[in-house]
């Protein structure tokens, strides 16, 4: 079996004059949760979104288990699952309904409630998805991208917005993902969030690949340089803090 | 194929969920029709006062004229000279504002034949006009009887009556198809545009993009779950107003339902393209009212557009709703089969044809 799942290639995004990514080429490895960081703007939607499908190629491929996005789009559709930065989703519907629907529209049978416990959300299964929580959106979202048992799956800033603990709550269910031996792409702008989940990291910026590497590799080799924090490193920071105050466990109704 | 089918079946009964869990979307699509035709029903119960005859001379004689005259100046009808007998009589079979027809005919040069055609169904009572028509007569023949002092009473007019089988059209008749081409109208453009705005604002469309369903498929599917609706809004209409509201049904209740469906689809074209071209549905609004507005006042859905000056007929009798509407009223009102719709039929269909273009040509998934 081939180590690498995914293969990008020079691949380039243009919005008129305006380049979006620029020309930008990696590999992830299968099993492997892959973070892309970078401020807004950076392109990391826009790169996203054309190794979904979803936003046309200016230029370059990407190939996804074997797969060209460019010529194959809805077969490589068939094998990835997708979470958008914002998503609506049918508001009439509750989520055993819409969970069946994209069963359906990838002509898979599924498990309704295996799925929604997978993101612990087993209790909601009869509500609409405006009546949940953001944490529990997000969670939804990434449930529903898990519908059609896909090899990748695609998470864009899936904790954005969220408070420390339905954050961490996210982890939680990530990492549990790719216990099954899914690879997982996903898009953050949170540090800590990438250092605490990702085995490798993609830094970018005004479209271009500035860094690629396992995060404490990053890190040593940013200290090895000469660099010190200005301040001594604490063995905790604020939001462990908030953490510890608000309650260990996740609660429930995040 | 069978993939499609599935797709096609999860999509269609998810829209249909959708559509009948949003109540305000069901009852404006159910009852609104109806409250409409409810007041225009009332208003067309409200009965003239005063009979309307027309009259035809045979020969314009002296005793013909005066006793047309002594008609005239009762004020109890209103009377109308008709010079071409077709057309009255036509007039009084469709219900068209017309009562009472004489023709009056002169026997020789003292008598006078009248003879009186109305229609007993008629709801304003000719019958009663009748009766009034022939006191007058006596009355005449008494005057005419002390002019010239005769011993005997001439009958120098004769009424005879003749009750004819109409087909007693009512305004009902002509509203029930209006409101019916009418609601599919609103059904079509502003709950698929509104729809499909809303979809594209949220982002539902394109996390449904970022599956393997086909564009066509997924419009097919909302398509056909709005045909339904308005299917079923249809035929409650159509229930009611031929239980309730005395709506008469000439043709082929197939084909006024055929011609509805095809109504359906061109409508819901109109609405799909309205939403590729609005963003969202701030844009939509405007845009879908400018569309059904003209057609609401003009294509005939409350009064005929008939009654509307040539220029502005010349006009509106190419929008889609015009056809729509008279295509049904011909089959409800006159018993048109497909043939005698064929003009109508060709025009819904280019219709259909460019809208469907243009919504393919302007669907964007966000």
């Amino acid at each position: 079996m081939n180590d690498i799942i995914i293969s990008v290639n020079d691949i380039t995004k243009k919005y008129g004059s305006f380049t979006a990514v620029n020309g930008i080429s990696f590999n992830v490895k299968r099993g492997e949760i892959f973070g892309i960081l970078g401020p807004n703007g950076a392109g990391k939607t826009s790169l996203l979104e054309m190794m979904e499908g979803l936003r046309s190629i200016t230029a370059g491929d990407a190939l996804i288990d074997g797969l060209s996005v460019k010529h194959s789009v809805n077969k490589v559709k068939r094998i990835i699952g997708i979470q958008l930065q914002s998503t609506g989703f049918f508001e009439e519907l509750n989520l055993i309904e819409l969970l069946n629907l994209y069963a359906g529209l990838y002509d898979v049978k599924i498990n309704p409630m295996e799925l929604l416990h997978e993101v612990e959300l087993e209790d909601k299964a009869k509500s609409q998805v405006r009546k949940l929580s953001g944490g529990q959106q997000q969670r939804f979202a990434i449930c529903l991208s898990l519908a059609n048992t896909p090899k990748v799956i695609f998470l864009d800033e899936p904790t954005t917005g969220l408070d420390p603990q339905a954050r961490r709550h996210v982890w939680g269910i990530i990492k549990n993902i790719r216990e099954k031996g899914m690879t997982i792409i996903f898009t953050t702008h949170y540090m800590e969030e990438a250092e605490n989940l990702c085995d490798r990291v993609m830094i970018m910026d005004h479209g271009d690949v500035i860094k690629t590497g396992k995060p404490v590799e990053l890190i040593e080799n940013l200290i090895s340089s000469g660099f010190k924090k200005e301040q001594p490193v604490l063995s905790a920071n604020l939001e462990d803090v908030f953490i510890s105050l608000t309650g260990h466990n996740i609660r429930e109704d995040i | 194929m069978q993939r499609l089918l599935i797709q096609f079946i999860s999509l269609t009964s998810a829209s249909l969920k959708m559509y009948f869990r949003n109540k305000t979307a069901v009852f404006f699509t159910m009852f609104f029709p109806l409250i409409f035709i409810g007041i225009f029903a009332l208003i067309s119960n409200k009965q003239s006062a005063k009979l309307n005859i027309d009259v035809i001379y045979n020969s314009k004689s002296q005793i013909e004229s005066e006793f047309v005259n002594v008609l005239k100046n009762s004020n109890i009808f209103n009377i109308t000279v008709s010079n071409n007998y077709n057309t009255s009589y036509t007039n009084l079979v469709n219900n068209n504002n017309e009562d009472i027809l004489l023709n009056i005919t002169q026997s020789n040069n003292s008598k006078i034949n009248v003879l009186a055609m109305y229609d007993q169904l008629n709801s304003d009572s000719p019958q009663t006009g009748i009766s009034i028509l022939n006191s007058f007569a006596n009355s005449f023949n008494n005057t005419v009887f002390e002019e010239i002092n005769r011993t005997t009473i001439p009958q120098t007019v004769t009424v005879n009556t003749q009750s004819i089988q109409t087909k007693n059209l009512k305004y009902i008749d002509f509203i029930i198809p209006g409101i019916m081409g009418f609601s599919l109208m609103q059904l079509g453009l502003f709950s698929v545009a509104f729809a499909f705005t809303t979809m594209k604002k949220t982002g539902a469309l394109k996390r449904l993009h970022a599956t393997p369903v086909n564009l066509y498929l997924f419009i097919i599917a909302q398509s056909i779950s709005r045909i339904i609706v308005g299917f079923l809004q249809e035929l409650i209409i159509v229930l009611l107003a031929l239980d309730f509201l005395g709506f008469h049904m000439y043709g082929n209740i197939f084909l006024y339902f055929l011609v509805l469906i095809l109504g359906s689809i061109v409508f819901i074209g109109i609405g799909l393209a309205v939403a590729g071209y609005a963003k969202d549905e701030n844009q939509a609004a405007p845009i879908a009212n400018l569309i059904s507005l003209p057609m609401m006042f003009f294509s005939g859905v409350f009064f005929s557009s008939s009654l509307l000056p040539s220029y502005i007929r010349n006009i509106v009798q190419f929008l889609p709703l015009t056809f729509l509407n008279n295509a049904l009223r011909d089959i409800a009102n006159k018993g048109a089969t497909l043939g005698q719709i064929r003009t109508d039929l060709l025009g819904l269909l280019c219709w259909g044809v460019i809208a469907i273009v243009i919504a393919v040509r302007l669907f964007k998934w966000e």
